[in-house]
């Protein structure tokens, strides 16, 4: 599903720069739920933003469902992460001026198909226990809401990999731990291939695979 | 993106980004509204000069003038312009564009008129009268009234010596010289709608006459009036003897011309051989050549010149050289007002993708092309030009029905004054709005591109 090899990026101007990720090899099967670990400024974004296509400017080789990243323009890249890919983010990302339901069908927006993706998006809404909440304005909900709404937003299109940013990071622990177990029950209910990038145990705990990352490279794991 | 979604995203944003909005509106409401009223002001204007007072899709040919004649030149017939052949009309006929090709022979001698008790209460009278004659043919179609367009000897009546001899109307046409004449009816004649307009606003003021006006021409129609042909205050025809004749005014006509009156060609011809002999009778005194469009008026004017021939009158030409000069003029500070309003659209929308870089972030991680952010910006840009242009068009027309009702009331009449100075053509419209939508458009453009260009992963991280 995703095969990186000699992955490098580097941060700041070209005079000075830093490397964010340095030589990492790695590699995600499908069904798999990998917890990418480590402090701050390791580079865990960094790799999660470059598997998502998000970022385009690195060294190495980056294959993502078979694709070589590079051999991908704009628009078939942008097509492949809109339906084969989810993301949660830290900070949630979610429209202030939208209701929750509207939040959730962003990504119906940009899909060439004209299914009625509404249906599902309650479907996912109620599952994730906000089906009187469809209306609401985020600004109304509590953190743990907030990520629930963005992980409904992410399985939207029903991707095959989902790709989440510390998604417990902005939450009390018992919120966090009900987020946590959710992720667990996704994976072993739908399948799901997840791909965490978090600094907290307990979440990788909950993962069939960790990977540490130092100082851009990968420090110990099964990559 | 499909189009039914970059509809919804714009609406979204029409609603929570009104105020910034629709100020940018307002500049592009003004262009328009200028650029709008000034075309509209430009045509109505270009409509009533071009249309009405000088035709531009028409010229009159006629040979060059031979030098001033002098008065006895005029009165003896010497020094006067050679004619037109009738193989001159054929080869004007096939210039490309030509749609008809209408002869004119000028009375070739002095004449005078009385008449008008029926309208007036009393005759009034024209010292000096200037006739035309053109083919009978050329008015149908028009709406020249129920008195036939014709030679009225076409049907003679019966041999007589003079009038007395015939039923009234009828007089008796009865040449110089001729032993004897033939009763007929009155010769109709026709007159052009400017010379009402100048009789109305000029001559009618001038001399306490009721104005007869495009209405009362009705009425007008069917008075007879009494013409002195070979004879004017100026003098007498150098052959043949004075007489008048009866006119009865047949009505307005398109093909009439401008100042005199317009009979039909065979009476016209008939009398010119009388007082001026054979050559002034076969060969057309000048010829008016209708075209489709202006263009081909160009290439009727340069057969005209291989033919011998130089327009009678330019006045069309340079009046639309001065209205087409004056729109651009006028246009142009009409597309300065819209140029500022594309500078101010790309500050607001510059502004805007400043503002938007995490929600354009997150369109893109969930499968948005830098296209789709493209199109959303220029489209959202496109919606606010045509906002503001159709709000610039309803000012334009509001401040032009204002301009109208005030010179209404305001503008003293004139000769052709019309009842709108303005035409608002459908295309004017569409034109008042693409304008805006383009304007707005250019003016987003480079905001568009940056939109188009935010890397997801940094405006996500938030660096």
């Amino acid at each position: 599903m995703i095969r990186a090899t000699a992955l490098r990026k580097l941060h700041g101007d070209a005079r000075a720069p830093r490397a964010a990720l340095d030589g990492v090899d790695f590699a995600v099967e499908p069904g798999d739920f990998v917890a990418v670990l480590g402090p701050s400024g390791s580079g865990k974004s960094t790799l999660l933003a470059l598997l998502g296509g998000l970022d385009r400017a690195y060294e190495g080789r980056l294959e993502l469902f078979g694709n070589d990243l590079r051999g991908l323009g704009d628009a078939a890249l942008a097509r492949l992460r809109g339906a084969r890919i989810g993301f949660v983010f830290q900070s949630f990302h979610l429209l202030a001026h939208l209701s929750v339901l509207d939040n959730v069908l962003t990504p119906a927006l940009f899909a060439d198909s004209r299914d009625d993706l509404r249906p599902r998006a309650l479907a996912l809404l109620a599952r994730l226990g906000l089906a009187n909440r469809e209306s609401d304005p985020p600004t109304e909900l509590s953190g743990g809401q907030r990520q629930r709404v963005a992980i409904a937003r992410a399985l939207l299109r029903q991707p095959d990999l989902v790709l989440c940013d510390e998604p417990t990071g902005n939450l009390d622990a018992e919120t966090g731990e009900r987020i946590v177990e959710l992720f667990r029950e996704l994976h072993r209910e739908e399948k799901l291939t997840l791909v965490v990038v978090t600094h907290e145990e307990r979440l990788a705990r909950a993962a069939t695979r960790t990977v540490r990352l130092r100082d851009g490279k990968i420090d110990r794991g099964d990559a | 993106m499909r189009l039914p979604a970059l509809w919804l995203l714009i609406r979204r944003d029409l609603r929570r980004t009104r105020g910034a909005l629709v100020t940018s509106g307002f500049g592009i409401a003004a262009g328009t509204a200028a650029l709008v009223f000034f075309l509209a002001l430009g045509l109505g204007v270009r409509a009533v000069l071009l249309g009405e007072v000088f035709p531009i899709d028409q010229i009159e040919l006629e040979p060059p003038k031979q030098g001033d004649p002098g008065l006895l030149g005029l009165l003896v017939g010497t020094g006067g312009p050679t004619g037109i052949a009738p193989e001159s009309l054929r080869d004007l006929a096939a210039v490309p564009g030509v749609t008809a090709v209408d002869p004119k022979l000028r009375f070739a001698f002095p004449s005078s008129g009385r008449g008008g008790k029926e309208i007036f209460g009393y005759d009034v009278g024209t010292s000096e009268l200037l006739g035309d004659g053109i083919e009978p043919a050329l008015t149908r179609g028009e709406p020249v009234g129920s008195i036939a367009f014709a030679d009225p000897l076409d049907h003679p009546g019966a041999a007589c010596s003079d009038d007395g001899g015939c039923a009234a109307p009828q007089y008796c046409e009865r040449a110089s010289g001729a032993p004897a004449g033939v009763c007929s009816e009155p010769v109709p004649v026709l007159v052009s709608r400017y010379l009402v307009e100048i009789f109305d606003k000029s001559l009618a003021p001038a001399h306490g006459l009721p104005p007869i006006g495009e209405t009362l021409v009705a009425r007008a129609r069917g008075v007879t009036f009494a013409l002195r042909i070979g004879e004017s205050l100026l003098g007498r025809a150098k052959v043949g003897a004075p007489r008048t004749v009866r006119a009865r005014v047949a009505g307005i006509s398109r093909r009439a011309v401008d100042l005199g009156i317009t009979l039909p060609l065979p009476v016209v011809r008939r009398w010119n051989r009388e007082y001026a002999g054979e050559a002034a009778a076969n060969s057309f005194s000048s010829v008016v050549v209708r075209a489709d469009d202006a263009a081909a008026i160009g290439r009727v004017l340069e057969r005209g010149k291989a033919l011998g021939l130089e327009p009678h009158d330019t006045r069309a030409r340079d009046v639309s050289v001065l209205i087409s000069g004056l729109m651009a003029l006028l246009s142009l500070v009409a597309g300065v007002i819209l140029v500022v309003s594309a500078s101010n659209i790309a500050y607001t929308f510059r502004v805007l993708v400043n503002d938007r870089r995490g929600e354009i972030a997150l369109y893109r991680a969930v499968g948005a092309t830098g296209a789709d952010m493209r199109a959303w910006m220029l489209g959202l840009a496109a919606a606010v030009g045509l906002a503001g242009g159709a709000a610039g068009l309803v000012v334009a027309r509001l401040l032009a029905l204002g301009a109208d009702a005030l010179a209404a009331r305001k503008l003293p009449d004139f000769p052709f004054k019309p009842a709108s100075f303005f035409a608002f053509p459908p295309w004017l419209w569409a034109a008042g709005l693409g304008f805006a939508a383009l304007f707005a458009a250019l003016g987003a453009l480079a905001p568009a591109r940056r939109a188009s260009r935010v890397e997801p992963a940094s405006a996500l991280s938030g660096s």
